[in-house]
């Protein structure tokens, strides 16, 4: 049922898959951009903070046409305890002129906008179509398949996102590993825009961003997050699946009781919840990627397993736009020299390697392990908030050192110094 | 012989906020092709398909309409090309105002035999525009058409419910008829329909390119507001399936409806 | 001497054109307004019309038997360049509609639809209608003349002021169209099952419900009830399982009954506006969130599956 080839299938235009639309386009060849949903980004989900210099790179200034909410200026880690909160708060200049650093964003808008630009630029977006299958003529890629519609190109590119169904089918990866799924659930709260800049202290169009471990999570595997946007928060939690599952706890359980902890109570007050919905994170990182080319086919975005997160940000959409850059690279070459060859689309892997993306990877490669750590969200929020107690309480008895404080804290916790050390260690190693 | 399906690309009902006031806006609201039109749509491009000709597509509004969603659904779904008249000076426009743009711009247009529209548009279901575009182009014009052949004679036979007799009519060319969404099941848009799509040709006009000068406005929407609601008690009923059920008799015994 | 305003109405429906002399009456303001009306029909027709406050009968005996009530067109166009009516007001049928657009087009007027009320301010007439699928009204003012409206069935009440007029019966030839259908056949559709409008107690299946089988408990309970089937738009025109006349909602049936039951009815507004005349309203969904909630009077959270045999049981033995 094939008319013309294609040159490009893009399957899933997320941010990864537009990217490399945008940029195959650009170079002249014919790609087709297919996405099941009514319009791009209608299924996508993001916390969501775009670390925004390497999508400039290939959009420059895109933040004066692109729908992004603020630009964050206030990062915060937050550590959390029932009755308690420790944070260590940044704010900076530095990030409050172009080039800027970070954006929060919305994914329905941001994808959209960003499928239009690749459109734009000559790619063909096909909505409301699902792939089902890839066609395979024997080890090589050729093709995908909706239903009994049959498209064929040169190269297919998997952007299908986190559970990539034709990673699985293309044997590059297996089903994923509970214990490397991660859940993100999240809503979007509805906020006047003046008492978001008020209650944040933000200036015009300046944004913050929180990273929050502890008791958000009742004890589960993950941490939390909450965005300004333009006039909404963006607040949720990323949990480990395998944890839940253990521990028979329902995902909305744990969302609920994170919404009520006093802390984040006092940040959406008086808010209307605007949108609900929850998505696959991939958090494996480099231990859980998958192979990411073969004969006729790339892998890129979350499909790759492109998602790192180090307890002060996370990151996805910049990683996953990195990636469509080193694709769409080897995709132009083997285009020229005519080889969509496994040996040629390596050519992928390598760029990805020499870029920030691989590199990030390798450095934050312990951090999934590292981030599981039981104690980051049990007995460390606690700790913190013994000492910082100890420290500040005065209570019409003698003071105490900083040190026994510590000391005291420590040991109320059932921490043993030979885990506190080891847990540095890792940590240092980790992040 | 080109038959031309008339489109109202509106926001979508389904998409409408209610503000605690009453007041009522689409700011939010997706813009999409009219739910009774894509019928019409259909019955047009299988007229088409099984006789020959082409189905052009035609919609008037304002910019908003313009979107590269909209217009590759619309090509995506059988129409081989599309004309949009573009204009903000067709805000709030009303029948009388929308009959006129459109009789202008398929004036335009050569070699059309038929001119098909959906019952109504998907915001205000006026019914009205099409029976008023057939009357200006002075074309034998009907509603409620439930089917539609072509004649040998290049006539079409016609079918009609009309509150409570079917007729079948003989109509002759050219003609524009308005149609249920009963006439036919809109298609699935293929994947190489849309890819298809995005290769055909969009016309767009404005007012002066059809000859129209400036439109003189038949209403003034004074309001819009949240529709009257009965209020109701909102009683929530608790308890056990049985307990509830026993409740509910119990109400509606009090209230004198069993 | 104040000019008269002119009001036209017509319908081919007799027992509309009573409530389109009601809307005739609001329009008239109480001013004095000259009212014609054109009669398809005998003498018992024109009878009915008397000392109803119409002025003039324009009575065309019957139709021609291959015309359509749409054929009028030709004949009324002719009466009304001779009375030049600042108003004319058309049952909204079928015919009506059409006849309406016919009109409006021609006279570049303003046509009004499907009008629900009518006041007037000091700028003039203001009429309110319903638009998006029911989910808001508008208030509108006509800016041209004449305006040609559609009024449906039970917007407007007869106001029974019994005139000492006797109306001038004027007789009128057909006037044939110049192009036209042409009717090859007629035929009687089967009379509908069930007349929702007159229902005293309705039960109104919707998506909850899963499998047409089904729908043999929901007519248990219906009948345990004493009450007609109805149902939403989905199961007649969608999945084709009730005849069309049973659907509730925008562009289907409006009912007026004592009770309505929904059952896995989600509750939105293109349904429930035909239930908003409804004495009481009783929703039954497993869903919390659905709409429909909001405008019941008695909800029960819960699968209807269980509900439906629970409430067939409690009513069996009361």
């Amino acid at each position: 049922m094939s008319e013309e080839k294609l040159d490009v299938i893009v399957v899933g235009a997320g941010v990864a898959g537009c990217s490399a639309a945008l940029l195959l386009a650009r170079a002249g060849l014919q790609v087709a951009l297919i996405e099941r949903g009514p319009y791009p980004g209608s299924k996508n989900l993001s916390g969501g903070v775009l670390y925004g210099r390497v999508l400039h790179q290939i959009i420059p200034d895109f933040w004066e046409q692109a729908p992004v909410e603020r630009f964050i200026t206030n990062q915060v880690v937050t550590f959390l305890t029932e009755d308690s909160s420790i944070s260590l708060d940044y704010k900076t200049e530095a990030f409050s002129q172009p080039p800027y650093n970070a954006f929060s964003v919305l994914r329905a808008k941001f994808d959209r906008w960003l499928g239009d630009q690749a459109e734009a630029a000559g790619a063909l977006l096909v909505p409301g179509i699902k792939v089902d299958r890839l066609i395979v003529d024997g080890e090589k890629v050729i093709g995908i398949a909706a239903g009994e519609e049959e498209m064929f190109a040169d190269v297919v590119i998997a952007a299908d996102g986190a559970n990539s169904f034709l990673a699985q089918q293309a044997g590059l990866r297996s089903r994923l590993p509970e214990e490397h799924v991660a859940v993100g659930i999240k809503e979007v709260i509805a906020l006047p825009q003046d008492v978001i800049e008020n209650r944040f202290r933000l200036n015009g169009n300046e944004g913050c961003a929180f990273n929050i471990v502890g008791s958000a999570t009742q004890g589960i595997a993950g941490g939390g997050f909450l965005y300004t946007n333009r006039d909404s928060i963006s607040v949720g939690l990323v949990i480990q699946l395998a944890d839940l599952i253990e521990r028979q706890i329902k995902v909305t359980e744990v969302f609920d009781h994170f919404l009520q902890h006093p802390f984040i109570d006092s940040l959406i007050k008086g808010g209307k919840m605007m949108e609900y919905g929850a998505h696959l994170v991939p958090e494996g990182g480099l231990r859980m990627m998958p192979r990411l080319f073969m004969d006729g086919m790339l892998v890129i975005g979350d499909a790759a397993g492109l998602t790192i997160n180090n307890g002060f940000w996370v990151r996805g959409m910049d990683l996953a736009i990195g990636s469509a850059i080193a694709a769409a690279e080897a995709v132009i070459r083997a285009h020229e020299s005519r080889d969509f060859s496994e040996q040629s689309l390596a050519l992928y892997h390598q760029k990805l390697s020499e870029s920030f993306v691989m590199a990030d990877l390798q450095t934050y490669a312990r951090a999934p392990h590292f981030m599981q750590n039981p104690r980051l969200f049990n007995v460390y929020p606690q700790v913190l908030r013994d000492i910082f107690l100890g420290i500040y309480e005065q209570s019409a008895r003698p003071n105490q050192h900083l040190m026994t404080i510590a000391r005291r804290a420590v040991q109320q916790n059932d921490l043993s110094l030979l885990d506190l050390l080891k847990d540095l260690w890792n940590g240092a190693r980790a992040l | 012989m080109n038959i031309v399906v008339c489109l109202k690309i509106t926001p979508d009902p389904e998409d409408l906020e209610i503000g605690p006031d009453g007041s009522v806006s689409t700011t939010h609201a997706e813009w999409k092709t009219g739910s009774f039109d894509l019928p019409a749509l259909e019955a047009g491009v299988r007229l088409a398909e099984m006789h020959g000709g082409k189905v052009i597509a035609l919609s008037a509004g304002t910019s908003q309409i313009n979107q590269s969603k909209v217009r590759k659904d619309i090509l995506s779904r059988g129409a081989e090309e599309l004309v949009l008249v573009v204009d903000d000076a067709l805000k709030d426009a009303s029948t009388a105002e929308t009959a006129l743009v459109l009789e202008k711009a398929i004036r335009k247009l050569t070699d059309v035999q038929l001119v098909l529209f959906g019952e109504g548009s998907a915001d205000l279901y006026f019914q009205q525009t099409g029976v008023q575009v057939g009357e200006r182009l002075g074309w034998v014009t009907l509603n409620a058409v439930q089917d539609v052949r072509l004649l040998e004679n290049e006539a079409l036979e016609v079918q009609r419910i009309v509150e409570h007799e079917l007729q079948v009519l003989d109509v002759p060319l050219p003609a524009v008829l308005c149609v249920t969404s009963d006439i036919c099941e809109p298609r699935l848009a293929s994947m190489r329909e849309i890819l298809r799509a995005s290769k055909k040709t969009v016309f767009e006009w404005s007012l002066s390119d059809i000859g129209i000068e400036g439109l003189t406005p038949s209403v003034e929407i004074v309001k819009v507001m949240a529709p009257p609601r009965a209020s109701r008690k909102g009683e929530m009923l608790s308890g056990s399936v049985e307990e509830m059920v026993s409740a509910l008799v119990n109400n509606l015994r009090k209230d004198g409806v069993l | 001497m104040e000019i008269q305003r002119q009001i036209f109405i017509f319908s081919e429906d007799i027992t509309l054109v009573r409530e389109l002399i009601g809307a005739a009456q609001v329009l008239a303001e109480g001013k004095p307004a000259i009212l014609s009306a054109l009669v398809i029909g005998g003498s018992t027709s024109v009878e009915q019309m008397q000392n109803t406050g119409v002025d003039r009968i324009y009575r065309l005996d019957t139709l021609p038997p291959d015309c359509l009530v749409e054929d009028i067109f030709q004949t009324l166009w002719g009466i009304t360049q001779e009375i030049k009516p600042d108003y004319l007001v058309i049952g909204a049928t079928t015919a009506g509609r059409l006849i309406c657009g016919r009109l409006a087009a021609r006279l570049n007027a303003t046509a009004l639809t499907d009008i629900q009320s009518m006041e007037f301010d000091a700028q003039g007439l203001l009429i309110r209608h319903m638009v998006f699928g029911g989910g808001a009204q508008r208030l509108e003012r006509p800016l041209r003349q004449p305006v040609v409206m559609t009024i449906g069935k039970g917007q407007f009440e007869f106001q029974a002021a019994h005139s000492e007029k006797v109306a001038e019966v004027i007789p009128v030839a057909f006037t044939p169209p110049e192009t036209r259908a042409i009717l090859r056949e007629r035929r009687e559709l089967p009379p509908v099952s069930v007349n929702l409008a007159e229902a005293k107690r309705v039960v109104c299946p919707g998506r909850g419900i899963a499998r047409r089988e089904d729908l043999t408990m929901v007519e248990e309970l219906a009948h345990s009830l004493g009450a007609e089937i109805a149902c939403t738009r989905p199961l007649s025109e969608g999945l084709g399982w009730l005849p069309r006349e049973r659907y509730i909602g925008i562009s289907g049936a409006y009912i007026k009954a004592d009770l309505y039951v929904g059952l896995g009815v989600s509750g939105q507004v293109q349904h429930t506006i035909g239930i908003t005349d409804a004495r009481v309203v009783v929703a039954i969904n497993r869903d919390a969130e659905a709409p429909i909630f909001k405008q019941a009077d008695y909800g029960i959270v819960a699968d209807l599956y269980e509900v439906v045999p629970a409430l067939i049981d409690a009513l069996r033995s009361a």
